[in-house]
């Protein structure tokens, strides 16, 4: 899995709080990219997420590529407070619609969602847009870990089941279709 | 109300629905009502969604880029219908004007208020005309056979004509209740039978009959009455079923079984507006719309199901509706009371007002209100005949989408809106735009539309596209260049995105291609609209000649970052290499140079080369520019995608390309001398990658750890194991830090082994180094030793002592348990670090006992050490860990604050839990912080406060400050007073105010000293004491009034307690009784308003008390009280009749007959709140019971009555 979005929106905040719970006020800025892992366990199997967690400033978009090719998923984050890092985030998705691998399961998260009160992108706005391309999206917050959970329990809810990319695709199992799950293998 | 069949008819098959629709309690329909109720309760709208999808084409609404967007004219169009309208008006008159009509296959019919009929075709000419009499009509209705036409006349006659011969075939009078009106005509069976609907709100079935002499006989029967609830409009539906709309309900029933009812649905109710129906028959199912007012509620009725209706839409709509028509699939045609129309689409929800003209409907508001029959109608009738109008709009018979209006002016059609038609409104309104962006919309299947038209769209299209050509070459004759720029802007972006769309490349690349290159303005504006579709890689087959003057145009302009995304999406057969090459090399373009190379050479390794040379000149470089982290990255990204197997960037490579290209660019990185031999170093490139970026060359290595490269031969081992090498003899962080990383990284995943002794250099090397830069390096090691085994930690551990890497040390000697030698490398000498470890190993939840003693021991001894090198941070373990009980024999100063000022901060008011320690080490602390001289009498008062009472338990905090007076005066008086010493803790600050020094401060203390203990015998002589010194002598005249004045106020602030001595001691001091009224006026008003306020302060406390208490009070005088309150009239509220009867008599004074009460829940009619009532009915209840025993008891009042013996319940 890929966090993309514009700097300072909090992709590596929600990393760490995803991982580790944890919060920090002055979060350092990160530089290239972040390698971190965790394991959920869902009803149906268990889903090891390995994240790159991605610069967000612009002299490191042209290694994205890098990171997302290769992806099952993305989380294109944007900050509820501040417009551009939205129109950025709508840049992103093109740009994994247009180049990442077509199954790609992409989210759009609403960062920093405690700040409610100095709000810019509505959350109408952005369900729109998210339903008009077919993202999941969440209004998130790192620091209250409002959704955070929920957003990658979501991505992996909606992971096909069965071996990654690049390796033999029969027998991947939609988990959206119970009644094929006898069918596939399973990564348990 | 049941019915009898006559003579030789079968009871069956007469419609019998009159009783049944009282009792609906085994309908099919029920759950309809259900469902409505629900809705009611705050179910949103779509809770039930039209989901299936029966028929037509799906339709999905059209772009909603604002630039590509188009608005539809409505979706019907209302005209009149010339011929009919001229007649209608040249007989008008004549015959009155026309009142009802009626179609049947084409024929129209019309009646006038005269009652003469008028049938037309449906081209208007005029087939029959009957004149009859002057009786005033009201409805008419063909026969199903279309042979007869049935006219009701206001009157309650009903006239068959025959529609071939024009005569009047029968003459039934009455067709209904004797003196009603006949407000509709419905046949049910062919010509033989019909329902008629009377003013009376009932329905009659009419049967015709010839008998043997060829006479015309007719039989009637109410099937159902008006009485239960009046019938005010008749439809039929498909499967013989009969829809009775009445005021208050729809009934469905069935005609074929006798009238059965299947189903009732309520409408919400909307007094003034008339229940309105329609439906629409798909396939399989049937939908109707019932509408009443401004709610619409559509349901489907399934006829083989066990749930035989669902709701699935309910509608709230802007206007009442007074006619309602299914005219299409999705959409219903209302018009409300003014004549507007409204299309509401049931699918979406959306509901609009038609963009038609208004029609003048012909309401039947004086047959409704049956003025023919002397007004005998209903309220619930009364009420909507402004706005009926069931028999001037009619749907036709023989198509859904028509219906026809008879209004003021003629005979209008109601229609849906053709394709052709709406097409050919967009080029009457010279909007050629929206004309092809609405074609396109049909060719992609986002708009519904009949088949031949779809068919025919694309040429449609392309002759759209060609025309906006036209109109963007011609429309803009002269001018300024901005207008001819916008002009052209406006169309080329139009036709681009149309003949893209619809793949009309041909159109693009040699008609419109022809005509925009020739100017040098659109040419431009043409190139730059491409952009975008060139990276949503629409573009296909583009000539090279154009390519090649879009690529030249884009380089012209420096847009070198689009031009490297175009060239990456043009298949390399269409690109002019040399052009690309030339442009690419010159401007440093990476992108364009490997997409030739590899695409037109099949070369991988000349542009990374080339890349590696271009890196080599910088990469050594302490800060680099962005351009420089730019190619870099773009090295790294081709880096990326070559060992993964994958095209640059996008793409992917030749079918052989997936094994051969990953190999050559592996071994190309791995070379041991680079391209030429020549370079005195080993693996040349591997180095620079690491000099340059070794964080994300690391990153390249792992992302594509699972390629089939790596996972063959060991290379993934390889590679490892030679960058290991190159980090540890480069001996720099980064490059250390960053192959630690890799290695934790991959061997988590299992795809190699780890290098032990490699890593275990790198460790080494890392440790060496003096300073960090980065905060990894740690995190780096410790994720090392947990990951990999067989790492010798002695030497690590070693290293990690100088220069110290306590993280590292501390969890080397955890891992092994040597607490205690981790204790010990902090001790000598003493590292503040120590105390993070001690916590960390106190924390540990798996410590033995005797290693827990051992570490105690430890730590007890080194104490005095601990404490020196940080009393906060040892008093924090102590306090943490429960090692207070040491403090019995290490009783050091420094210490004991520390743990004081933890405790304090904490709100902990005790130190060990044991007093007598307790008192000892506050002891020490006292004595301690007396000594140091650190701390003032306020804070010592702040601290003895906190600590009371430990601190004077004993005179010995008491007897160190008597010692130091008047240094401590506040806290000496503060143990004086913890002691028991009142009148010496006075003493003391009467002498302070004596000494005369900082009067008012002193003067204050002993003030707030008095207020404290003015329960004490001696208080009002202390204040009489401070008084008479303040006002005495020895202080000068002058200022004697305004010291006064202060102590006055002192004394008033601090309550009005003293107020009366106050007065007293006023009066004997000179200064005042000698002085006129006018000097000391000010503060005798302010002791009266002291006075006063505080009097007033009492009474509004009474009062808010007495105020919130009251309701509680009445509650209670209501339980206990004797008298019943006086009614204010006589009259009950709601029939205004006498108390004669059993009533309620309410709170608010008013009574209410039990029998006229209507409530359940029995509220007065003028809104008396229910708890007052249930309080009442209790007061009523507890005076009943107790009323003998209370009241005054008249012994003689029932002297006159004879006494019965008998049995009570006989």
């Amino acid at each position: 899995m890929v966090l993309l979005g514009e700097s300072a929106v909090g992709k590596s905040s929600l990393v760490l709080r995803f991982v580790k719970g944890q919060f920090h006020e002055y979060q350092e800025s990160t530089i290239g990219a972040a390698f971190l892992t965790q394991t959920v366990c869902l009803e149906e199997a268990t889903v090891k997420f390995e994240i790159w967690d991605t610069a967000g400033q612009e002299r490191y978009h042209s290694l994205a590529p890098m990171y997302y090719r290769g992806s099952q998923a993305a989380i294109v984050v944007y900050d509820i407070t501040n417009q551009e890092s939205f129109q950025k985030a709508k840049n992103w998705v093109k740009e994994l619609q247009r180049q990442a691998s077509p199954n790609i399961v992409i989210a759009l998260a609403g960062n920093k969602a405690d700040m409610a009160n100095k709000r810019v992108v509505e959350y109408e706005e952005a369900n729109a847009y998210a339903e008009e391309n077919a993202l999941l999206f969440m209004e998130t917050s790192a620091k209250t870990s409002m959704n955070v959970n929920d957003v990658f329990m979501a991505i992996a809810k909606k992971l096909p089941v069965g071996p990654t990319q690049g390796q033999d695709s029969q027998g991947t199992v939609d988990m959206n279709q119970p009644q094929q799950q006898s069918k596939g293998s399973c990564c348990k | 109300m049941s019915s009898k069949g006559s003579g030789t008819e079968d009871v069956e098959d007469w419609l019998d629905i009159g009783n049944r629709a009282e009792s609906t309690t085994s309908l099919n329909l029920d759950d309809v009502l259900v469902e409505i109720e629900n809705l009611e309760d705050g179910l949103s709208e779509d809770t039930y969604t039209i989901t299936e999808d029966d028929d037509g084409v799906y339709c999905e609404s059209p772009s909603l880029d604002s630039d590509y967007t188009y608005h539809l004219d409505s979706d019907v169009v209302i005209h009149s219908h010339q011929s009919i309208s001229r007649q209608i008006a040249a007989i008008r008159v004549k015959s009155g004007p026309p009142v009802a009509i009626a179609e049947k296959n084409g024929q129209i019919a019309i009646v006038t208020s005269k009652g003469h009929v008028q049938i037309f075709d449906l081209d208007g000419k005029l087939d029959r005309y009957y004149q009859g009499g002057e009786e005033a009509a009201a409805c008419l209705a063909f026969s199903l056979d279309s042979k007869y036409l049935a006219v009701g006349f206001s009157k309650g006659t009903v006239k068959i004509l025959n529609v071939k011969s024009g005569a009047i075939d029968l003459i039934i009078q009455p067709a209904c209740q004797p003196g009603l009106g006949i407000l509709q005509i419905l046949y049910i069976t062919g010509a033989t039978s019909f329902l008629t609907l009377d003013t009376g709100g009932s329905v009659y079935e009419l049967r015709v009959k010839t008998n043997f002499a060829g006479k015309r006989k007719s039989s009637m029967r109410c099937v159902f009455s008006g009485c239960n609830g009046e019938v005010v409009n008749m439809r039929m539906l498909p499967h013989a079923m009969l829809a009775l709309l009445t005021v208050s309900k729809l009934l469905l029933v069935s005609t074929r079984f006798g009238g059965k009812i299947l189903g009732t649905f309520a409408y919400r109710y909307s007094f003034h507006a008339p229940p309105l129906f329609t439906f629409w028959q798909a396939a399989k199912t049937l939908k109707i719309c019932v509408t009443r007012g401004k709610t619409m509620n559509v349901m489907r009725l399934a006829s083989s199901s066990t749930k035989s209706a669902t709701l699935l839409k309910t509608l709230e709509l802007p206007v009442d509706l007074v006619a309602t028509h299914w005219i299409s699939r999705d959409l219903v045609i209302g018009v409300d009371e003014n004549g507007a129309s409204w299309q509401i689409e049931i699918e979406k929800g959306k509901v609009g007002r038609a963009n038609v003209d208004e029609i003048e409907i012909v309401f039947a508001t004086s047959d409704f209100k049956g003025l023919a029959t002397g007004s005998r109608v209903s309220e619930a009738m009364f009420h909507i005949a402004d706005r009926v109008c069931y028999q001037s709009i009619q749907p036709a018979t023989s198509t859904p989408d028509r219906l026809i209006i008879l209004s003021h002016d003629g005979l209008k059609i109601c229609e849906t809106v053709t394709e052709w038609e709406q097409l050919e409104r967009f080029r009457e309104n010279d909007d050629e735009i929206s004309a092809a962006l609405y074609l396109l919309d049909v060719v992609k299947g986002k708009r519904k539309a009949a088949e031949v038209f779809r068919n025919e769209a694309p040429n449609l299209l392309r002759d759209s596209c060609r025309k906006l050509l036209d109109c963007c070459q011609n429309g803009c004759d002269a001018g300024k260049v901005a207008q001819l720029t916008a002009h052209y802007r406006k169309y080329i972006k139009i036709i681009l995105k149309i003949a893209i769309s619809a793949k009309f490349f041909d159109v693009i690349y040699q008609e419109v291609w022809s005509k925009i290159s020739l100017d040098q303005i659109s040419k431009s504006i043409f190139f730059e609209f491409l952009d975008d579709f060139v990276l949503d890689g629409l573009m296909f087959d583009m000539p090279p000649a154009i390519l090649r003057e879009y690529l030249e145009n884009l380089a012209n302009l420096s847009h070198f970052s689009q031009f490297q995304l175009a060239v990456v999406r043009f298949p390399i057969y269409s690109i002019d290499i040399h052009q690309v090459m030339t442009i690419c090399r010159a401007n440093s373009l990476y992108d364009g140079i490997i997409y030739v190379m590899n695409n037109a050479l099949m070369d991988y390794i000349s542009p990374l080369e080339e890349m590696l040379d271009a890196i080599a000149a910088f990469a050594g470089n302490e800060v680099l520019s962005d351009n420089q982290i730019e190619c870099g990255n773009r090295l790294l990204l081709y880096l990326n995608c070559c060992l993964a197997g994958r095209a640059y960037p996008i793409g992917s490579l030749p079918k052989n390309g997936e094994t051969t290209v990953p190999l050559e660019i592996y071994r190309c990185i791995t070379s041991l001398r680079g391209k030429d031999g020549k370079t005195e170093e080993n693996y040349p490139y591997l180095r620079l990658l690491l000099q340059f970026d070794p964080q994300q060359f690391v990153h390249v290595i792992s992302t594509v750890a699972d390629a089939k490269l790596f996972q063959t031969d060991g290379r993934l081992q390889r590679i490892t194991d030679t960058i290991g090498l190159i980090c540890v003899s480069l001996r720099k962080e980064q490059p250390l830090v960053h192959f630690l990383l890799l290695v934790v990284q991959l061997t988590e995943r299992g795809l190699i082994a780890p290098p032990v002794e490699m890593v275990q250099d790198a460790i080494i090397s890392l440790l060496r180094i003096a300073t960090w830069q980065s905060g990894l390096a740690e995190p780096a090691i410790i994720g090392m030793l947990r990951a990999v085994g067989g790492i010798d930690r002695t030497l690590v551990l070693r290293a990690a002592q100088a220069p110290i890497r306590p993280t590292i040390s501390s969890f080397l000697y955890l891992s092994e348990r040597r607490f205690l030698d981790l204790l010990k490398s902090y001790i000598d000498p003493p590292k503040h670090v120590i105390f993070a470890s001690i916590d960390q190993i106190l924390q540990l939840t798996d410590l033995t006992s005797q290693e827990s003693a051992e570490i105690a021991r430890f730590l007890r001894e080194n104490l005095r050490i601990l404490q020196r090198l940080d009393a906060e941070s040892t008093a924090k373990m102590m306090i943490q860990h429960g090692f207070l009980d040491w403090l019995r024999t290490s009783q050091e100063f420094p210490l004991i604050r520390a743990i004081l000022r933890q405790r304090q901060a904490a709100k902990l008011a005790q130190i060990s839990g044991d007093d007598e320690l307790d008192e000892q080490l506050f002891g020490v602390f006292f004595e301690g912080s007396l000594k140091e001289k650190t701390i003032d009498d306020a804070e010592l008062l702040r601290v003895l406060r906190f600590w009371s009472p430990t601190g004077s338990r004993s005179d010995f905090c008491l007897n160190l400050v008597a010692q130091r007076a008047p240094e401590f005066t506040e806290a000496e008086v503060f143990l004086l007073e913890s002691r028991g010493h009142v009148e010496r803790g006075f003493e003391r600050l009467f002498a302070m105010l004596e000494a005369g020094e900082d009067l008012v401060r002193w003067l204050d203390e002993c003030l707030n000293f008095c207020c404290r203990h003015s329960t004490h015998q001696n208080s009002n002589a202390w204040m009489i004491q401070i008084f008479r010194h303040v006002a005495s002598g020895k202080n000068s005249e002058e200022n004697l009034n305004e010291k006064l004045k202060m102590l006055v106020r002192r004394i008033i602030d601090s309550g009005t307690e003293h107020a009366e001595h106050l007065v007293t001691s006023l009066l004997d001091c000179r200064a005042f009784s000698a002085a006129p009224l006018s000097e000391n006026l000010e503060i005798v008003n302010e002791i009266l308003a002291s006075c006063e306020y505080e009097k007033r302060l009492l009474q509004n406390v009474l009062r808010v008390q007495n105020a919130e208490n009251s309701a509680l009070n009445r509650e209670l005088y209501g339980f206990i009280g004797r008298r019943a309150e006086i009614t204010d009239s006589g009259e009950c509220a709601t029939c205004q009749g006498a108390l004669t009867k059993s009533a309620y008599v309410f709170r608010c004074g008013h009574f209410q007959h039990i029998e006229c009460a209507t409530s359940s829940t029995k509220l007065c009619p003028c809104q008396d709140n229910l708890k007052e009532h249930q309080l009442h009915r209790l007061w009523t209840t507890s005076q009943s019971t107790m009323g003998p025993a209370t009241r005054k008891r008249d012994i003689f009042a029932e002297w006159s009555t004879p006494l019965d013996l008998l049995p009570k319940n006989r």
